[in-house]
């Protein structure tokens, strides 16, 4: 947006593309959330819902499933960037 | 002679005849050989998995119960310390894989979280454990940053803990490392930094190719200037240690700050009287044997897991349970005395030389000893019935 011929300044930090940016990662944030909820539920979770609350062992399944979950994607970000760079 | 009228071929089952075999026989003595081989050994092992995965069920079903108790949202799990340390002779791997087979699936089948320290050379873990246990005297212990501090601080923690040493070598370390830290001073005593010092100097002098560096050499030269005269004897272990910097890059492992001998003439810190009890300990047999001539021992143990898997499972469970006795150092100084038979002789010759810590006194002070706990299940008379928890911890 701007404020062409009336005179007035951009609003300052007002950057499109940083927002765009932004947006696109809030949305792979937030698809690597579902992600991960939809294996590690799939993993650890049985289907005989018996009780509402986590008991230990759902709970630490869930927990390393998640632990390794991120350091898949961490590895698999480092692989796909050393790629780019290397194409670069 | 009469000549007999021709014979007609005898009476075939017609069930053979419809399939079309021609005729069914016995296997010869070569085959039957083969074949009693082959199926004698293929037995043997599926037996053995058979009744090594029974018995790893049979203690997981012991446990299993503790896994489907519910853990509030701010709950953490209970987490013992495992300490791997590779057998002499061989890797880490070893070690590793028999923790991961015997004692991790009652662990996991309890949702007990672990943390596994690794050693890669002797001394790694007695001076990791001492060390931790010096920052807890100076009052250290809550490294956290803030970020951590604001995070975890609404959790509950299991306060139970426990520790898991696999194998003679780290169940020996451990328990130094006990001794050390609780009865040791706090800061490395003097005769420890001159040997440090020295070192220095000499890793400076053996890398000396920056011309700027000498500058540092000249003023590191002068202050070691006093301590010239204890190279000579230092110089040995440095060359030896220069060795391995070499190849591993890192520092060697710092001795103990006191040693075996004066563990009794210590005095006791007031951080010691306060405290009443350690964490409870389990040493996990690690039975590993080398060389050519042992091969039949060998073969025996292949053949035979089933019952290690049964002695381990029930260690794991002691500490899943929480069942524990005192220490009593007769018995417990002795635990693994078989495996250390086993360890090749030279090994333990060079190890003896050498004054290694592992083939040092196993030596644990009685203020140490008084405190310490050691799981054990109690013997039960009939271990295949199927037991509620009460019965198991009553």
């Amino acid at each position: 947006m701007s404020f062409l011929g009336m005179g007035r300044p951009p609003a300052t930090g007002y950057d499109e593309n940083k927002i765009n940016g932004i947006k696109g990662e809030m949305l792979m944030i937030q698809q690597m959330k579902d992600r991960a909820s939809l294996v590690c539920l799939e993993k650890c979770i049985p289907n005989y819902y018996s009780d509402g609350d986590l008991n230990k062992g759902e709970s630490n399944c869930v927990d390393r499933c998640i632990g390794k979950f991120f350091q898949t994607i961490k590895v698999i970000g480092t692989e796909m960037q050393k790629q780019q760079q290397g194409t670069m | 002679m009469s000549t007999a009228p021709p014979k007609s071929p005898p009476p075939r089952n017609p069930v053979l005849v419809a399939l079309g075999i021609p005729r069914l026989r016995l296997p010869g003595r070569n085959m039957s050989i083969f074949l009693g081989t082959v199926l004698g050994i293929s037995g043997m092992i599926y037996y053995d998995r058979k009744n090594r995965r029974a018995n790893r069920q049979k203690w997981k079903d012991r446990v299993s119960y503790l896994a489907k108790e519910t853990l509030q949202p701010n709950g953490m799990p209970r987490k013992v310390i495992v300490y791997v340390a590779p057998p002499p002779g061989d890797h880490l791997d070893v070690t590793i894989t028999h923790f991961t087979q015997y004692v991790k699936p009652v662990l996991t089948a309890a949702a007990i979280d672990w943390e596994l320290v690794e050693a890669k050379r002797q001394g790694d873990i007695r001076h990791q454990v001492a060390e931790q246990i010096r920052k807890e005297r100076r009052g250290e212990g809550d490294s956290r940053d803030e970020l951590m501090r604001a995070v975890t601080d609404g959790l509950k923690y299991d306060t139970e803990g426990g520790v898991i040493c696999v194998g003679r070598g780290a169940y020996k370390e451990y328990l130094h490392g006990l001794n050390e830290g609780w009865l040791g001073p706090l800061e490395m005593p003097a005769s420890l930094q001159l040997e440090k010092r020295v070192e220095e100097v000499h890793g400076l002098l053996e890398s000396g190719d920056d011309a700027t560096q000498t500058a540092v050499e000249a003023s590191k030269a002068a202050e070691a200037g006093v301590v010239m005269s204890q190279v000579a004897n230092a110089n040995k272990s440095i060359e030896e240690d220069d060795g391995e910097e070499k190849k591993d890059k890192k520092p060697p492992v710092p001795k103990p700050y006191i040693s075996q001998a004066d563990y009794g003439s210590a005095p006791t810190p007031p951080e010691l009287a306060r405290i009443t009890s350690f964490q409870p300990i389990v040493y996990i047999p690690l039975p590993h044997i080398l060389g050519f001539l042992n091969t039949p021992i060998r073969t025996y143990r292949f053949f035979t897991k089933r019952e290690l898997a049964d002695r381990c499972g029930r260690l794991a469970a002691s500490v899943a349970l929480s069942q524990s006795r005192p220490f009593m150092p007769r018995i417990d100084l002795a635990q693994g005395m078989e495996e250390e038979h086993e360890w090749p002789k030279k090994w333990k010759e060079t190890a003896l030389e050498k004054g290694s810590e592992w083939m040092q006194d196993f030596v644990v002070d009685d203020r140490i000893a008084e405190r310490l706990r050691v799981y054990q299940l109690p013997p039960i008379e009939d271990e295949n019935k199927p037991t509620t928890p009460a019965a198991v911890e009553g």
